[in-house]
Parts: structure tokens; sequence; C-alpha cells
């Protein structure tokens, strides 16, 4: 080699070496000082005694890196664990963004840096197709916070592993449930901490009691959906769906307890479940005949669009908090804290969730709706009455014609009670 | 004077009072039945409204100034030095409104009945139709074109005020941009406005938007719409020489021509046609009883053409259908002996029981169908 040519060598090593990271002992050194804690974790980690450098998981584009398009996804993790990969991608953890994200690529003032929730750099294509009106109702800020810490578990196993830890223990621990699986929604932490399982293990120890990890996870497996009967909204399964893992569930139990055992106390949650969901009907019915009769206050055509569905009246699992009424306010707040408290609290065997932060809620929550409901009736009859144009046969009409465009009830009903509302008007019959 | 002078004279002096006769009466193209007359009450300016009173007896017309023109003695009462735009009477014959245009702005004035100025109120654009909602209470259409270099900006305003007791209220009915090509052509026509009609309940108003659309024909849509609540239901679609609909007495159906061919008489609530006949519309107007109709200068009974009277004349229906007045030039003639059909109008307790479901076609929120049935079974009652 010609002596000439060395130093220019040098310079391009040098070159190549600042542009690109080839082994974890090139990175120690200067994240030792700007990221210690990671170091220190991944120095202690199964990685990091087998030796799995950074550039396993982070590849070796430094600039990317810096730019924060280097982060680790499932996608990262899953040729090494793939069995773990496999079973969560088919769970409900696997399906966490369906329940929280949603393109808000039309909506104002957005942060472009939101498009990397759900797409990968370059691509059009979404990571999943499904909205959230929650969501999209969210600064980027809140969304990332409030939404993504939680439902990004879809496609990061650091939700629950932690970024540079393997350590089983922490996974293994109710506590790393906690952070998305408490709170008024879905307590289900609580709820096992209070009950006789939690008490148990808090004295015992898990030798003695389960932990979520033992029902919900059994024998390592990622798939936490096993034995579930019913959406994460709390509506059944169809039977076929939910006979299947209901036996599943009770092989679980049985582990512990003798499967006639186990059965009963599921079935008293299914009983429970059905009794809720009558209560929360009932409300449900409540608020759309408001919205049928025009009474909302304010009504949705008269309020910052719903948005996924616009100007329109949505009580389903898109409710909103915000931006709505207060009545359909005290709606949400029943079906999504108060309901999925009192089944959950029955399912987890856990009396004062199941009684008191649960159905009692409930209940309260119905005379409220119904208080609200009859407030709403009497100002709506009061401006009735102020506007001579607006008879009782033409509001009838009006009502029976919003039920028919939500479905409420069919052509020929409607063509029934419309006869019945002429019929009266003709004739001063009663009124259907 | 030799006899054959004499003849000769007399021959003359006999054409010319034939000829001066002729004068008298209508430029009828054919022969009037032997029920009908026609002569000549009045001369008027061009362009002149004509407003009868609801008694049938007085018009207001332009003569070298806004009058009141007694039918019956021919007597006349000056009510105003200037000539009025648009005239109309209150529904019960003691106010007259009138409105008088100065470049943007218009004038609107009511009048006691013996012609006695009582309010004046001015209001934005050109005051195109006006109408009494009752006794009190006057509503107005004015229309505004403003020009700007992609094209123009149509708009139309509805005004109701209650002459001495406020100021018009003005809430804006329609607009919408004309390319400069189509006010060129057609400003004359435009400038009618919404050839607005109301029902005589004063509930609902028939009224013509103009739409011009680009590669297309512009055009107007025929519109009804509910004073109470706004609602609209588009009647038809209309050449833009057509004047628009007209209302029968109880609203029940509505006379419309194209401007083309075909005068259609059509029922709104039970959306049927009920018959057609050849004649453009381009001028119409109907009598009370919708038996009779004067299109295009043209005297029909139902579907047949009675007379041709003045090609280019307007026409106005007394309020009791008998008499027809029709403005030719410069001449106002009024043509007797016709024999209204007012038991084909709904009795006033049946149309009253029919407002509500008319309301409800409207909102839609009952069908054709049902509408209809309950029209049956209100007859029935």
């Amino acid at each position: 080699m010609n002596l000439r040519h060395v130093p220019l060598l040098l310079a391009g090593a040098l070159l190549l070496a600042r542009s690109s990271v080839v082994s974890a002992e090139e990175c120690i050194p200067c994240h030792r000082e700007k990221t210690p804690a990671a170091v220190v974790q991944w120095e202690k980690s199964a990685h990091g005694k087998a030796g799995i450098g950074c550039e396993k998981c982070h590849g070796t584009d430094h600039d990317k890196m810096k730019r924060g398009e280097a982060r680790v996804d499932m996608k990262a993790c899953a040729p090494c664990h793939k069995k773990a990969f496999d079973s969560h991608r088919t769970s409900r953890h696997g399906m966490g963004l369906h329940s929280g994200w949603g393109c808000t690529r039309n909506m104002e003032n957005r942060n472009q840096r939101e498009c990397a929730f759900c797409h990968d750099k370059d691509s059009a294509e979404p990571l999943s197709s499904v909205q959230c009106a929650r969501f999209l109702k969210q600064s980027t800020e809140m969304g990332e916070v409030g939404c993504n810490y939680c439902h990004s578990v879809e496609s990061s196993c650091a939700s629950c592993h932690t970024n540079h830890n393997t350590d089983l223990k922490i996974v293994r621990d109710p506590a790393s449930c906690a952070k998305c699986h408490m709170g008024p929604d879905h307590p289900q932490w609580e709820m096992w901490q209070t009950s006789q399982h939690g008490t148990l293990y808090g004295t015992s120890g898990s030798s003695v009691a389960p932990d979520c990890q033992r029902c919900h996870m059994p024998q390592g497996s990622h798939d936490v959906s096993v034995g579930i009967t019913m959406s994460s909204g709390g509506i059944p399964y169809p039977a076929e769906k939910a006979g299947p893992n209901r036996v599943e569930m009770v092989k679980i139990c049985s582990q512990c307890h003798a499967p006639g055992f186990a059965s009963r106390e599921l079935s008293r949650g299914d009983a429970i479940q059905k009794q809720s969901m009558a209560i929360v009907k009932e409300a449900e019915k409540i608020v759309l005949d408001l919205d049928d009769r025009g009474l909302l206050d304010p009504m949705p055509e008269n309020r910052p669009p719903h948005p996924l569905s616009g100007n329109k009246l949505v009580i389903d699992s898109q409710l909103l908090y915000e931006d709505t009424s207060h009545i359909e306010r005290l709606l949400f707040k029943m079906k999504k804290y108060d309901y999925a408290r009192t089944i959950k609290g029955a399912y987890h065997q856990n009396p004062a969730y199941t009684h008191w932060y649960g159905n009692a809620e409930l209940k309260m929550d119905l005379v409220d709706i119904k208080a609200e409901a009859s407030r709403l009736a009497k100002a709506g009859k009061g401006a009735a009455q102020a506007d001579s144009s607006a008879p009782n046969e033409g509001e009838a009409l009006r009502v029976l014609k919003r039920r028919l465009e939500r479905g409420g009830i069919t052509e020929a009903e409607y063509e029934a009670e419309k006869k019945k509302v002429l019929d009266q008007y003709l004739h001063g019959k009663q009124k259907p | 004077m030799k006899p054959f002078n004499l003849l000769l004279f007399l021959f003359f002096a006999a054409t010319s009072l034939l000829l001066l006769g002729g004068c008298s009466t209508l430029p009828i193209t054919g022969p009037l039945p032997d029920n009908l007359t026609a002569e000549k009450v009045a001369s008027i300016d061009e362009q002149s409204p004509l407003a009868i009173s609801p008694d049938s007896k007085v018009v207001a017309l332009n003569s070298s100034g806004l009058k009141l023109f007694h039918l019956p003695t021919g007597q006349q009462v000056d009510v105003s030095a200037r000539n009025a735009h648009r005239a109309a009477w209150s529904p019960l014959g003691y106010s007259l409104a009138a409105s008088f245009t100065t470049g943007g702005t218009s004038t609107l004035v009511t009048y006691d009945q013996y012609g006695i100025k009582v309010a004046e109120a001015e209001v934005e654009g050109e005051i195109t139709d006006l109408a009494w909602l009752s006794e009190h209470e006057l509503l107005a259409a004015s229309v505004t074109i403003t020009t700007y270099k992609f094209g123009n900006n149509f708009k139309t305003l509805l005004h109701r005020w209650l002459p001495g007791r406020n100021t018009p209220t003005s809430t804006p009915l329609r607009d919408s941009t004309l390319q400069s090509v189509t006010v060129r052509t057609w400003l004359p026509l435009l400038r009618r406005g919404p050839m607005l009609d109301i029902s005589r309940t004063a509930d609902q108003i028939l009224y013509m938007h103009p739409l011009d659309p680009p590669v297309f024909k512009p055009y107007y849509k025929l519109i009804l719409r509910d004073l109470t609540n706004g609602k609209e239901m588009e009647i038809a679609s209309l050449g833009m020489t057509s004047s628009g609909g007209r209302f029968t007495a109880d609203s029940e159906l509505i006379f419309y021509g194209d401007g083309a061919g075909k005068t259609t008489v059509y029922n709104p609530w039970t959306d049927e046609a009920v018959r057609r006949f050849n004649a453009a519309g381009r001028t119409l107007e109907i009598s009370p009883a919708g038996d009779y109709s004067f299109v295009d200068g043209a005297l029909y009974h139902g579907d047949t053409r009675v007379a041709m009277l003045a090609p280019e004349g307007v026409g106005r229906f007394t309020p009791d259908g008998r008499q027809l007045l029709v403005a030719a030039r410069n001449d106002l003639y009024l043509l007797k002996g016709l024999q209204p059909a007012n038991d084909r109008l709904l009795p006033v307790a049946q149309l009253e029981k029919l407002l509500q479901p008319r309301v409800w076609r409207l909102d839609n929120l009952i069908s054709a169908k049902e509408y209809k049935e309950t029209l049956e079974r209100i007859k029935r009652q």
C-alpha cells in the first residue's frame, strides 16, 4: 500500500465512524453520561449479560436515533421473542391501539409529529384503521401522555417491560399492570388488591394467592384475553366465542378452586352484568328519547361536531365526555365508570367495587339522568308552549321521524305510529 | 250637401264612431264569449302597479303619480306625485302599501284607505314584491345585484314591517353568484325579483331564485317556503322568462309556467300535476278559485283558451274573481262577466284544518299519500 494513501483512508474511517454506530462499546462511553439510567439498566439486564448490544435493537443510524425515529417497537423484539410476540398479537393488548388512536390529519391545528403515532416513516399505511373519538378530541400532548402511554401496548413491549430492563420480576408484579388498569374507568388493580385474592397476596405472597398474571397470563402466556367473555366495554361476546372462553377461565380458577364453585362465581358475575346492562339501557333510552324530541341541551347540531360522527348523538363506545350535554356526560360516567366498575368488581370478587363504587353509583346515575330528563322535558315543554307553531302532533311526528332515522323503529312501525298521530289530529284520540 | 256627399259623410262619421268605440275595447284578437264584456276604464303609465282592494272596487295605479281609481265611478284620488314601483292592499283594505325605489334603496310607504300617508321606512335594495301578512304587518322582498370581477352577487332580502310601530327587520332570503353574461342578458327579468306570491293565510310564500351553474343555462328554481319555520320545498325548475308561480286562494294548488311553452297546475302537497296546458307563462295570473287564468295575454278557462286579450298585457283578477283588469300599453281595461267556480275552493274550516298537515309536508314529516288521505278525511268530516 502506498503510504501516501494512509491519511486518506484514516480520514475516511473516521468519517464512517462518526456517521454510524457499530457496537455497544462505542455507545457506552457517551451514553453513560447522556443516558446513564439506560446504560445501567442494560448492563444489569439479560440483554446486557448476553452481549446483545444497543445496535441490535436501535440499529446503527445515529442520526435517525437523534431525530427520535429509532424507537424500539415490537418488530425489533419479535425475531427473538416470537412466541411472546405471537400470543401478544392475538390478545386484547395486541389490539390496544384499536380503542385508543385515530387519524388527526383532517383536524385543525394538529402537530405533524402526531403522524408517527400511527404511521411508519414515509408510509401512508396506518397501523390501525380504527379511530377513537376521545383520542381525537385531545391535544397532541394529551394524546401522547393520556392515551398512548397505555395504548402503545399494541406495538411496544416496553409498555410493560420498560425500556432497558429485562428482569421478569418487574412484569410479574401486579404493580406493572397498575399503570393502566387503575383509576375510575377500569380499576382492576385496585379491585384485585382489595379483594380476598389481593389481601392474601399482600399478606402471604404469590404462593398462596393469585395475582393479575396468574389468571390473565397463565403459564407466562402473553395472551391477556384468555378466558374473557366480553369486550373491554362490557358487551358480552356471542355464545360461540364466550362459551369456550368461559371454559378456559373455569380451568384457570380450578387450579385453586372446585370447578363448580368457579362456575357459580362467574355466573353470578354474568347475572350482575345483565342487571347492570339493563340499567344502562334504560338510561340510553331516556337520552335517545330526549334527542328524538330535540330536548338535549345543547342538541348535537348546536355543538362542536363529534370527531367521527359529526353533528349526531353518539352513545356507543365512541361516547364523549366533552362538548356534550349534561345528561350525556352523566351517561358517560354511568357507562364508562360505574357500569365497568360494577361488572369488573363482580368478576374480581370485590364487594365494595361491585356494590358501592359500582352498583350504587350506577343506580344513582339513573336517578340523576331521570331528574335531568325531567328538567329538560319541562324546559322543552315551556319552549313549545311559547312557540304556538309547534303543536303536539307535529312534535310527535318529528320524534317518530328521528326514531326512524336512528333505527329505533322499523318503517312499518313508523307508518303505524304516524297514522295514530294523524288520527289524533283529526279526531282528538288518545296520543300514542 | 249633395246626397252622395251626405252619404259619404255619414259613412265616415259612422266608421269614425266605430273606430273610436273600438279604442275603448281591448286589442282582442278573437271574439269574446257572449257573457264577457271588455271596456277601457282608465289611462295608466307603463309598468304601473295594479293593486285591487279586497272589495274589488279600488285600484292603486300609476297615472302621472300614484292614484286610487274607483272602478264603479271612474273617480281618481291622488296619493303621491311619484309613481310607485309596487303596491298592495292589506287583507281588509284599510291600508295600502307602496314602494318607491331610488338607487340602491327603497322607500316603503303606507296609506290609509283614502290615500293619506301613515308611515314610511327605508329598506336595502330595490323592492320587487309587496304583500301584507296581516292587517298590520307588511312583507316586502328586495333585490340587490353587486358586480365583482368574477361575477355578480344576486341577493334577495325579505323585510317585515309593522308600519308606525317599528323599523323593518330584514333577513336574507337567498343569494347566488351569476355570471356577467347572465346579468347582461337577463337583467330586466332579474330585476323583477323573486316574483313572490303569498298564500291567503299568509303563512307560506312562493318565490323564484335564479341559479347560474357553469356550462348549463341559467334558470330559476320555484320554491315554496313556510314563513313560520323557514322550511322550503322546491316546486320546479323554470326558464328565465317564466313569471313564477301563483297560489289558488286556498293554497291547495300552484300555477306556474315554464317560460317555454307549458303551464302546469300542481298540487305541492300531494305532489301531483293536476293538469298542463300549452302556454309559456311569461306573464301569469290566476283567478282566486283557479278556474280562470291570464297567461301570456290570453284568458283561459281551465285549460281552454277563451280569448287572446293583450299579448303584452298585465292582468289582475279582482278578489271576487268576477272581473279581470288588463293593463295594455297605457290603457287599463276591465273585463267583466267571469263566473268564478268558488265552490272549487276548500271551505274555510277545512282549509284551517289543512294548514298544519301542510307544514308537516314541508317538514317531510308526512308523505304526499298521507296528506292526500288526510285531505279526503277532512273533506268527509
